[in-house]
C-alpha cells in the first residue's frame, strides 16, 4: 500500500491532473556523448531510462560514478538536449507547444553538489538568489526582496549574510544560498544532485533537516541523487538504482532496502561500512570497478561482475518487471523471470 | 593493544606489552603564518600508535587531522609552517631531521598513500616505472630486480593482468586500480608505519569497501602499524583499532573503537555519531550539531568546542579541559567527564 | 597614444573573445584561428608594416596599434570566458531560464573584465612604447605635435653633444611604462585577495 506522503494538502495552483496524476513521466531517454576522434564511438551515459515521479514524493536515485545521474538531472531540465525520449510534465509533453522548455524551468529547479562554482563569485549572494526571479520577469527591487525572505527561510540573516559574496560563507552556507536560490522561483519539483555530499557530517544532518522542513512547507516534490544510501533511506519514499546509464530498479523504499532484488542493489547494500566495529565486513560484496559506458558489456551491463551471471545474462538485456509480488517494486534482472531461462529463476 | 596517551605534563616511558611505540607524538603544535593571518591548525596533540595497531584520527574539515599526519614525515611547506613538540616514529626525532635523513624515512620506515591517486601518481610514467623508481631509492636494486618487485608488489594488492598493467599510466587505469597502484608503492619498501589521508574518500562504495578490506588484510599480513585519517564513521568501524577524534586542531577523544564508537564520552563524539545518518527512523529531525566549526585563526578561549555543546558550563570557556580516563585507555578532554585525570588507575 | 589604442582594442577584442568563448564551436574556431593570423607577426613589425602601408601621422599609428592589440585581448577574454562558462552557476543561471544575453551580461562580464582589464593596463606600457617606436621611424605623430619618441628620433644626433636632453624623454617613456605596469600588478593582486 503506498500512500501519497502530502496527505490533504491542498494543490497548486498550477496543477493541471489532480493528486494521482505523476508530476514527471521520463520515457525512454537516451543521451550519448560522442567522443572525438574515435570513429563514431560514444559514451552513453544515459540509455534507456524511464520513470515517474509522483507528486509529493521524493524520489532517490542511487547509483555510483558512471551510471549517469547527473547527466540525467540535467536532462530533466533540458540543460543538456536529450537525444531520444519524452518528458511529460503534469500532463504535458515537454519541449512542444504544450509547454515549452522555458515554461518547464519556471516549475523545476536544480541545486549542484559543488555549493562553490554554484555561485558567481563576483556576485554578492542575495543578488544571485534575486537573479532567478529577476529572468522571470520580476522587478529588481521585488526580486531582492523575494531573495532576502528566502535567505531567511533557509536560515540566514538576509541582512548579515545578503551582501556577502561566497568566498566569505562556509560550505554548508553556500548549500543553504544554493537553495535559497532554486526556490526564490517558487518551483513545484526540486532536483538535488547530491546536494550534501560535499559537506562535512555535522552540517550534512543540518542541510538534511532543513530540506524536509521546507518541503513540508512549500509542498514540494524532491528529486534526490545521492550515493550515499543511508541519506536516501532516510529521505525517499521511493527509489531508482542506476548502473551504466540504465535503470536496474525501482520501489518504494522499504521494499527495495529490505528485499532487495538485483544483485547490484544488493551488492551497493552490502557496501556500506558497518557502524558496528564488531561486526566488520570480511569480504568486498563485489569486485572490480564499474566498467565504463563507452562499451558496456552486452546482454545485462552488470553480469561482468555478477556472481548470478549464467549465459541468458550474456545474451539479452533484462527489462523491468515486478517479480516481488508488489507491482511498484520492479527489477531489471533474469534471475527472477521464469521465462529467462536462468537457472535460479522459478515461478 | 592498549594505547597509553601521553598527558602534556608526565612522559609515561614504556607502554604496557614492553614494546618501544611505533610511532610517538608529544605536544604538536603547528601554526601556518602569512601576511593576513596565523592559523592555529594543530594546538597540543599527542598519541602514540604500536607496532601493527591501526589509529584513525577521526575529525571533520579543520579538524587537524591532515596537518597531524602530514607532521609525521614532515611533509608541511618549511617557510610558513611552525612546528612546536616532538615526533619520533622508531626512536627518530623526525622533527630534528636532516633533509637526507628524511628522504630515507619517506618512502623506507614510512610510507603514505592519498586522497586522490590521479595526483598521487605521475601521469608521464607508467605505473612500473614510478614503482620501480621508489624500490631503487631505498635498495639497491637494478632495473630488473626492481620490475619484479613491482610486480610481485601489483599482485599483493590483487590487480589483475598484473604483468600488463605495470606498463600502463596512471590515466589508463579506473579510480579503484589507481588506488591500489598507490598502495603498492608506498609498500614497495616494507615500511613499518602507514599513514593513511583519507584513501577511501574519494571513491564509489562498492570500490571504497574493496581497498578497505584490502589495506586491514596487507596490515594484518605485513605486521604494518598504520595511522587512517578520515571524516567517516563507518570507515572507521571498519578499519580501526583504536579512535582519535579531532575538534578545531586537539583530539578531543582518544580510545579503543569499539567504545569510542558505540559508548563515546565527549559531547563531540556524541553529537558526531547522532548527526551521522544510518538507520534514523525518517519522521523526526537528525539531531544535528548546531552551529559551525570554529575559525582557526580566531579559536575562542578554553575548550573550543563549547560554543556548540549540549553540555557547556561556565568552566569551558575559562580553560582548556585536560584529559581525563573515565576507563583504562580511554580519554575525553572534558570537564563534563568523570574520570581520573592519571592514565593509570 | 598609448591608452587609447588599448582601450579599443579591449572593447573590440573582448566582444569578439566573449563571443568566442561562449558560443563554442565553429564560431570559435574561426574567431581565434583568424586572431591567430595576426598574433604570428611579432607587433612591432605588425605596427610599422600597418602604420606604414596607410601612411603616418597619429590616427594611422593609434589604429596600426589598435589593430596590433586586438588578438591578444581577444585570446585573454576568450580564455576567461570558457574557464567560466564550464562553471556551474552558468548552468543555474540557465535552469532559471535566463537568455543568453542576460546571462552574458550579469554572470559573463563581471567575472571576464578581471582578466582583460589587468592584462590591459599591462598593455598600456607596451603602447607607449610602441608608439614611441613608430613615432621614432616617423611613422607616428609628426611635427608639430609632440611626442617622446619623435623627440628621441629628432634629438639623435645631439646625444653627443647634450646627452641630457636625449636621456629626459627616454626617461619619461621609462617611468610611464614602469607605472602602468605597476597599476597592473596592483590590481591583479587586488583581485586575487578577493578570491
Amino acid at each position: 500500500m503506498h500512500s501519497l506522503s502530502n496527505g490533504c494538502v491542498p494543490l497548486d495552483p498550477r496543477d493541471r491532473g489532480g493528486p494521482l496524476q505523476p508530476l514527471l513521466i521520463a520515457r525512454d531517454l537516451r543521451k550519448h556523448f560522442p567522443v572525438k576522434g574515435s570513429g563514431g564511438k560514444s559514451v552513453k551515459a544515459v540509455d534507456g531510462v524511464s520513470f515517474t515521479v509522483r507528486k509529493g514524493e521524493t524520489l532517490g536515485i542511487v547509483g555510483e560514478s558512471g551510471c549517469g545521474k547527473s547527466t540525467l538531472a540535467r536532462l530533466l531540465l533540458h540543460l543538456v538536449v536529450p537525444d531520444a525520449g519524452e518528458l511529460v510534465f503534469d500532463g504535458d509533453l515537454v519541449d512542444t507547444p504544450e509547454l515549452p522548455v522555458d515554461a518547464l524551468r519556471r516549475q523545476v529547479q536544480i541545486v549542484f553538489q559543488d555549493s562553490y562554482s554554484s555561485l558567481n563569485p563576483r556576485m554578492p549572494v542575495r543578488d544571485s538568489v534575486a537573479f532567478g526571479p529577476f529572468v522571470q520577469g520580476k522587478k529588481k527591487q521585488q526580486a531582492r526582496d523575494i531573495a532576502g525572505e528566502m535567505l531567511g527561510k533557509v536560515g540566514l540573516d538576509p541582512d548579515l549574510f545578503g551582501p556577502r559574496y561566497p568566498h566569505e560563507l562556509s560550505g554548508g552556507q553556500k548549500q543553504r544560498v544554493n537553495i535559497a536560490r532554486a526556490l526564490a522561483t517558487e518551483p513545484r519539483m526540486v532536483i538535488l544532485d547530491e546536494p550534501v555530499s560535499a559537506l562535512d557530517k555535522s552540517v550534512e544532518a543540518q542541510v538534511l533537516n532543513l530540506l524536509r522542513a521546507l518541503k513540508r512547507q512549500f509542498n514540494l516534490t524532491y528529486l534526490f541523487i545521492s550515493h550515499d544510501l543511508n541519506v536516501v533511506r532516510y529521505l525517499s519514499d521511493r527509489v531508482l538504482v542506476m548502473y551504466l546509464g540504465r535503470v536496474v530498479e525501482i520501489g518504494p523504499i522499504e521494499a527495495v532496502f529490505e528485499h532487495p532484488l538485483h544483485p547490484y542493489t544488493r551488492a551497493l547494500l552490502a557496501s556500506r561500512p558497518s557502524m558496528d566495529p564488531a561486526r566488520r565486513i570480511e569480504e568486498a560484496p563485489v569486485s572490480g570497478d564499474p566498467p565504463n559506458s563507452i562499451e558496456p558489456p552486452r546482454g545485462c551491463r552488470f553480469h561482468t561482475r555478477c556472481q548470478f551471471a549464467e549465459s541468458p545474462c550474456e545474451k539479452t538485456d533484462p527489462a523491468l518487471g515486478a517479480w516481488s509480488g508488489l507491482q511498484s517494486h520492479v527489477a531489471a534482472c533474469h534471475m527472477h523471470d521464469p521465462a529467462s531461462g536462468h537457472t535460479l529463476a522459478h515461478d | 593493544m592498549i594505547l597509553l596517551p601521553d598527558i602534556r605534563w608526565r612522559m609515561t616511558e614504556a607502554s604496557v606489552n614492553g614494546a618501544a611505540a611505533l610511532a610517538e607524538v608529544s605536544d604538536l603544535m603547528v601554526r601556518f603564518v602569512t601576511r593576513e593571518a596565523t592559523v592555529h591548525a594543530v594546538n597540543g596533540v599527542s598519541f602514540r600508535v604500536q607496532p601493527g595497531e591501526v589509529l584513525c584520527i577521526l575529525g571533520e574539515s579543520g579538524s587537524g587531522k591532515t596537518v597531524t599526519l602530514r607532521a609525521l614525515m614532515r611533509l608541511l611547506p618549511p617557510r610558513r609552517t611552525q612546528i612546536t613538540g616532538s615526533v619520533r616514529v622508531d626512536g627518530h626525532d623526525v622533527l630534528a631531521m636532516s633533509p637526507r635523513a628524511l628522504r630515507d624515512l619517506r618512502g623506507g620506515l614510512v610510507a603514505m598513500i592519498f586522497q586522490e591517486p590521479m595526483t598521487a601518481l605521475d601521469p608521464v610514467y607508467t605505473v612500473g616505472q614510478q614503482i620501480g623508481e621508489t624500490v631503487r631509492r631505498h635498495t639497491g636494486f637494478d632495473r630488473r630486480a626492481a620490475r619484479e618487485r613491482a610486480l610481485e608488489l601489483l599482485e599483493l594488492v590483487r590487480i589483475p593482468s598484473a604483468e600488463r598493467r605495470l606498463d600502463a599510466y596512471p590515466h589508463e587505469l579506473s579510480g579503484g586500480l589507481r588506488q591500489r597502484a598507490m598502495i603498492a608503492m608506498a609498500l614497495s619498501c616494507n615500511p613499518r608505519l602507514l599513514l593513511a589521508d583519507e584513501p577511501t574518500t574519494a571513491l564509489d562504495a562498492t570500490v571504497q569497501i574493496q581497498v578497505l578490506v584490502l589495506l586491514r588484510r596487507l596490515q594484518r599480513e605485513l605486521g604494518m602499524g598504520m595511522i587512517f585519517v578520515t571524516h567517516d564513521l563507518g570507515v572507521a568501524a571498519e578499519i580501526a583499532d583504536t579512535v582519535a577524534v579531532m575538534y578545531a586542531g586537539r583530539i578531543v577523544e582518544n580510545g579503543p573503537v569499539a567504545r569510542v564508537l558505540t559508548a563515546p564520552e565527549h559531547p563531540y563524539t556524541a553529537g558526531l555519531l547522532a548527526s551521522t545518518v544510518h538507520g534514523q527512523p525518517r519522521e523526526r529531525d537528525i539531531d544535528a550539531i548546531p552551529g559551525s566549526p570554529p575559525d582557526l585563526r580566531r579559536l575562542p578561549p578554553g575548550c573550543s568546542f563549547a560554543p556548540r555543546c549540549p553540555r557547556r558550563a561556565a568552566d569551558c570557556r575559562r580553560a582548556v579541559p585536560e584529559p581525563r580516563f573515565p576507563e583504562l585507555g580511554h580519554m575525553a578532554a572534558c570537564f563534563a567527564v568523570t574520570g581520573t585525570v592519571e592514565p593509570l588507575s | 597614444m598609448g591608452v587609447v589604442p588599448v582601450l579599443i582594442a579591449s572593447v573590440v577584442g573582448g566582444m569578439l573573445g566573449v563571443l568566442a568563448g561562449f558560443v563554442g564551436g565553429r564560431t570559435n574556431t574561426a574567431i581565434m584561428r583568424l586572431m591567430d593570423v595576426f598574433y604570428a607577426f611579432p607587433s612591432v613589425l605588425l605596427a610599422v608594416a600597418i602604420a606604414g602601408a596607410m601612411g603616418g601621422g597619429m590616427a594611422n599609428g593609434m589604429l596600426a596599434l589598435t589593430l596590433v592589440f586586438i588578438p591578444p585581448m581577444c585570446r585573454v577574454a576568450e580564455t576567461a570566458t570558457t574557464q567560466v562558462r564550464a562553471l556551474d552557476f552558468i548552468e543555474a543561471a540557465r535552469a532559471s531560464g535566463a537568455r543568453t544575453m542576460t546571462i552574458i551580461r550579469y554572470h559573463v562580464l563581471g567575472n571576464v573584465l578581471g582578466p582583460v582589464f589587468i592584462y590591459a593596463s599591462s598593455l598600456v606600457s607596451i603602447s607607449i612604447l610602441l608608439a614611441s617606436g613608430l613615432s621614432f621611424l616617423g611613422l607616428g605623430v609628426r611635427p608639430p605635435m609632440p611626442d617622446w619618441g619623435l623627440m628621441l628620433s629628432t634629438l639623435r644626433q645631439s646625444i653627443y653633444v647634450v646627452p641630457l636632453v636625449c636621456a629626459l624623454p627616454g626617461l619619461a617613456i621609462f617611468i610611464t611604462s614602469i607605472c602602468s605596469n605597476l597599476v597592473s600588478d596592483g590590481l591583479r593582486a587586488a583581485m586575487d585577495v578577493r578570491m
